[in-house]
Formats: C-alpha cells, structure tokens, sequence
C-alpha cells in the first residue's frame, strides 16, 4: 500500500481531472478530484459525462505512472480504445469531490482492461471498463 | 464441459460479442484475415474467455494461434488444464 500526494500524468490543464492519488493497493488506484464551475467538461454547473469518463481514464493513466516499475520515467501516452459497460446514475455538480476507483484487470501487452467507478460522498454514481491501449516506448 | 460444448460456447460468444458474422466461422478460418479480429477485440477476447470460462489467457501463447481450430484447441486445454 502506498500513498502519493503528487500525480504524474501526460495531460496538462485544463485537460487534468485528477487533483491527488488518494491510494494504490496493488492493481488499484483510488483518486480525487474537485469538480469546479471552469472546468471544461462542466455544463450548467454539472461535470457532464465525457468528463466523468476522462477522470477514470486519467486516475487508471495516474496509478500506472505510479507503478514502482516507472518511477521517475516520463509518463506513457494512452488511449482509450473502447467504452464497455457505461452506467452514470448522476452527475456531481461544482463543488463536489468525487472518489475514483480504478482496478486493471487485465494486461495484454500495451493493453489495460480497466474498471472504473467513481463515487459521491459514498454513493456510486458511474461505472465502466475501458480498453485503453499505451503508447510503445 | 466437453469439447463441442467449449466449441459451440466460443463460436456464439464470437457471434454475440465481437459481432462476427457467423456465415464467417469456420474451423480455418484465419482469426485476422478472414474474421477480421483486430487488436480491440483480442483485448475483448481475453475478457470474455476469462469470464465465460475462467481461463486467463496468456498473451504469449497467441503468437502461434493462427485460426479458428487453433483457438478451440487452445481454449479447450486450458479449460481441462484448471
């Protein structure tokens, strides 16, 4: 079990939606992120979808960059190659922190099966799997 | 599970879920030629053989599965292996 204050990802604002790694257990991440008003997936005060699927993509981007295997490498690029099995029962609106759990489930080569859910003051409000595919070095 | 029965489970998990034509499912059938698998939907693969029969496929052991038959083989020893 570890605990990071600092993320290391390869998107730059406004494009972050990570704010601090709360922790990583093994294959999962769990993140933090505060939605405000100027962010630039937020819609009539509601960080709408797209967003809410970016935040899981960067906390998986975030706890493999974590990864003591990658320690002080610049962070690899991936891509989200397929959205499987997207639940959203409710959109947190500016000024809520929402709590991120990522667990890789599967490696296949530069693939990563990820599942993602994302909760609101404990009540799960979004659920995926990606495919994301990382960049070769 | 006996083997037409692992045959017949992949054959329609091909169908349902990486939306292959089944007229296209053939024992020879090339997986990348003629089923036009591509890199998506191995990574697909691997889930859905993990959850459908509790097998962990192993990247590495892909290099030498060239077609379907290949595959059954494949799937059908790993499941009486676990």
């Amino acid at each position: 079990m570890a605990s990071f204050k600092e993320i290391n990802l390869p998107q730059k604002p406004p494009m972050v939606m990570v704010d601090r790694i709360v922790e990583v257990i093994d294959k999962t991440t769990i993140t933090a992120f505060l939605v405000k008003d100027d962010n630039i997936f937020c819609e009539d005060g509601l960080l709408r979808e797209p967003g809410l699927i970016e935040n899981i993509a960067q906390s998986a981007a975030a706890g493999i960059a974590a990864n003591p295997a990658d320690a002080g490498e610049e962070p690899k690029l991936g891509f989200i190659g397929a959205i499987r099995e997207l639940k959203i029962s409710r959109l947190p609106k500016s000024g809520d922190e929402i709590i991120t759990s990522v667990t890789v489930t599967h490696e296949i080569l530069n693939a990563r099966v990820v599942d993602g859910k994302i909760s609101l003051k404990g009540e799960q409000i979004a659920y995926c799997e990606l495919r994301i595919f990382l960049e070769s070095r | 599970m006996q083997n037409d029965e692992i045959i017949s489970k992949i054959n329609q998990l091909l169908v349902d879920e990486i939306e292959i034509e089944e007229e296209k499912i053939s024992p020879a059938a090339d997986l990348k030629k003629d089923l036009e698998i591509d890199s998506l939907d191995f990574v697909d693969l691997f889930v859905i053989i993990e959850r459908n029969f509790g097998v962990k496929m192993k990247a590495e052991e892909m290099a030498d599965i060239k077609n379907l038959q290949d595959f059954y083989d494949y799937i059908i020893k790993r499941v009486h292996s676990n």
